[in-house]
């Protein structure tokens, strides 16, 4: 095994050093952060929920009502945006407004349970009778609430009510056993299948360029094989592990945690914080990405 | 230190390229194995580096058989290739490390031949950044890396412009002189006459001669002269001497006309003809032949 290490060593630096493998891992740890932070980016355009104001409300302005009596009027009038101008007095007027084109859709609702939608031509992607049926039921859920007395924004507490449920195993815990071997195996699957195509290519093409012939005179050939084996294999490993490395600080955005505690939900592993390259009570990408960008430096120096 | 090739045989499917071909080299001597392409020549070498392994027989160094890894050979494959996209420091570096050198004696003797081959500006660039001519010299100069005990140049001087011919040519002369081990294998007979000691000479994978170049001469050339006359052709004059001597055997080689006359009559006898004749000589004289002449002659006479 003569020159195994310095064939070792040449070849990782090689494959390190080629703009490509670093490109490539960008891109890769880029997704991965990306993908698994989605949930938490999605949450940041989100407007806050005000909770008294649940009942939705249809927007359309080109849709006629007809109410069966005044009570139901001064109960719905509000979440269908009634005005005077789409508020008809019979269904004869409503389907004649239809007629003429005035209108595109109409809605007769005949009590707080039963409704009637009408169209002159009905589109394929039409949802008004699924959005007035939100509306009832959501009203009638209201006027429940309020017969009981509760508050909406209560009933909406109670809803949301998180409850926080920890698990302690003394004993071995199979559910990570199963992970990490599913992991394992994904990365095993990874370096078998990619970098024994890659060792493939670069020793055809060495003997393509003719540079075989020097290194086969020069060292074993079984030192040049295993050398370059393992090269690719420690090459795939340290961008698996950026890859994953992203991967969790992704998932820990994703969670909504403080990274300074979210970290320390992952087993023994303190979380970025515990490597001390984040400050404190922090969760946005100001943070994690100096610690993002110092891991993945550091994995390329070694 | 001697090299010794003995009995090898190699072939490739049913042909035999090398029908167990023997000869010497000794350090301080550089040998040319000369040969026309096809002859076995690159074969040879390719067994003696292990690229391959040769059928039959077996090379020797001080009587010991030889193993390339376990020895500080430098080696210039005829089909030359190194990392393209590689800094050539580096790769010269990693050449050297291979063939045993610490890192910090890889990383001086690679300046070194970078600063001799006058490319110390592209050491850290990639190979693929020179020109071809330069990247022929980077290929040169690992073979030289480590101070080799050995080394074995395989057509070195093929796409070689003038100039870095001779560069090259001073450097083959300075590890001779160190009394190093150089084996050189060529077609090109001009370059192996002016920095070869020895010559072995193969053929359609059988070595026709293998000795000192300078012993070679002398005996192709026994008992021969070379004339020439002003004012006359070389047939007028051949004419002329073979009415005389009818004995002698009368070849033209380039300008001239080389009488062998085995040995049946002396320098004197046809000194004195050329006298009594009054010719005016331009030229007469023991007739050495060109090492390329050797080659020619040679290879008819086998063939």
């Amino acid at each position: 095994m003569r020159n195994f290490k310095l064939i070792f060593q040449y070849e990782l630096s090689s494959l390190l050093g080629k703009k490509s493998t670093r490109i490539t891992t960008l891109i890769l740890a880029l997704v991965a952060l990306i993908g698994t932070s989605v949930p938490r980016i999605i949450t940041w355009f989100d407007k806050p929920e005000d909770p008294a104001a649940v009942v939705e409300t249809l927007p359309d302005s080109d849709m006629g009502y007809v109410f069966a009596s005044p009570e139901l009027h001064d109960a719905f009038a509000q979440a269908l945006g009634v005005t005077e101008d789409n508020l008809y007095p019979d269904r004869e007027a409503l389907e004649a407004a239809l007629n003429d084109r005035t209108l595109r859709a109409g809605a007769v609702i005949t009590s707080d349970s039963q409704a009637e939608v009408l169209y002159l031509d009905r589109e394929l992607e039409s949802t008004d009778e699924q959005a007035l049926s939100d509306i009832l039921r959501q009203t009638h859920r209201n006027k429940f609430l309020e017969e009981k007395g509760i508050t909406a924004a209560e009933m909406h507490a109670v809803e949301t009510f998180a409850p926080q449920v920890s698990v302690t195993v003394l004993g071995q815990d199979s559910e990570t056993n199963l992970m990490l071997a599913m992991i394992l195996m994904i990365m095993v699957y990874t370096i078998v299948l990619a970098y024994g195509a890659i060792t493939s290519t670069v020793i055809a093409r060495e003997k393509d360029s003719k540079t075989m012939e020097l290194l086969i005179s020069s060292a074993r050939p079984s030192s040049l094989i295993l050398g370059k084996v393992a090269a690719s294999g420690v090459s795939g490993v340290l961008q698996g592990a950026i890859i994953f490395l992203s991967a969790f600080i992704g998932d820990c955005i994703a969670r909504g945690r403080d990274v300074n505690d979210g970290g320390a939900e992952y087993g023994a592993w303190h979380g970025p914080a515990g490597m001390g390259l984040v400050w404190q009570n922090s969760q946005d990408w100001a943070t994690i990405c100096p610690f993002w960008i110092c891991a993945m430096c550091g994995l390329y120096r070694l | 230190m001697k090299l010794e090739v003995r009995d090898i045989r190699k072939s490739f499917g049913d042909r035999e390229i090398l029908h167990g071909i023997s000869f010497e080299v000794v350090s301080g001597r550089a040998m040319g194995f000369l040969g026309r392409n096809g002859a076995g020549k690159s074969t040879t070498i390719r067994c003696l580096m292990d690229v391959f392994r040769q059928d039959a027989g077996e090379f020797y160094l001080d009587g010991k058989p030889f193993k390339v890894t376990e020895n500080r050979v430098g080696y210039l494959p005829e089909e030359r290739g190194m990392y393209q996209k590689n800094k050539i420091l580096d790769q010269l570096v990693y050449f050297a490390r291979l063939r045993g050198a610490s890192k910090a004696d890889a990383t001086r003797s690679a300046n070194e031949w970078i600063d001799f081959f006058e490319l110390g500006e592209y050491k850290n660039k990639p190979l693929e950044t020179l020109s071809k001519g330069n990247q022929q010299k980077i290929q040169i100069a690992q073979a030289f890396l480590n101070d080799p005990d050995i080394l074995i140049l395989d057509e070195p001087f093929s796409g070689l412009d003038p100039l870095n011919s001779q560069i090259f040519k001073d450097a083959i002369a300075d590890v001779v002189a160190k009394g190093r081990l150089v084996i050189f294998s060529s077609h090109q007979m001009n370059y192996v006459e002016e920095v070869c000691d020895d010559v072995t000479l193969i053929h359609e994978g059988d070595i026709l001669l293998s000795g000192d170049l300078k012993a070679l001469k002398r005996q192709m050339g026994q008992n021969k002269l070379a004339l020439s006359v002003d004012g006359m052709t070389n047939s007028q004059v051949g004419e002329a001497v073979r009415a005389q001597f009818p004995q002698i055997t009368l070849e033209h080689i380039e300008d001239m006309l080389v009488l062998d006359t085995h040995q049946a009559v002396t320098q004197q006898d046809i000194l004195r003809f050329i006298a009594a004749q009054g010719w005016n000589v331009a030229r007469f004289g023991m007739y050495e032949p060109s090492l390329n002449d050797i080659f020619v002659a040679k290879v008819r006479d086998h063939q």
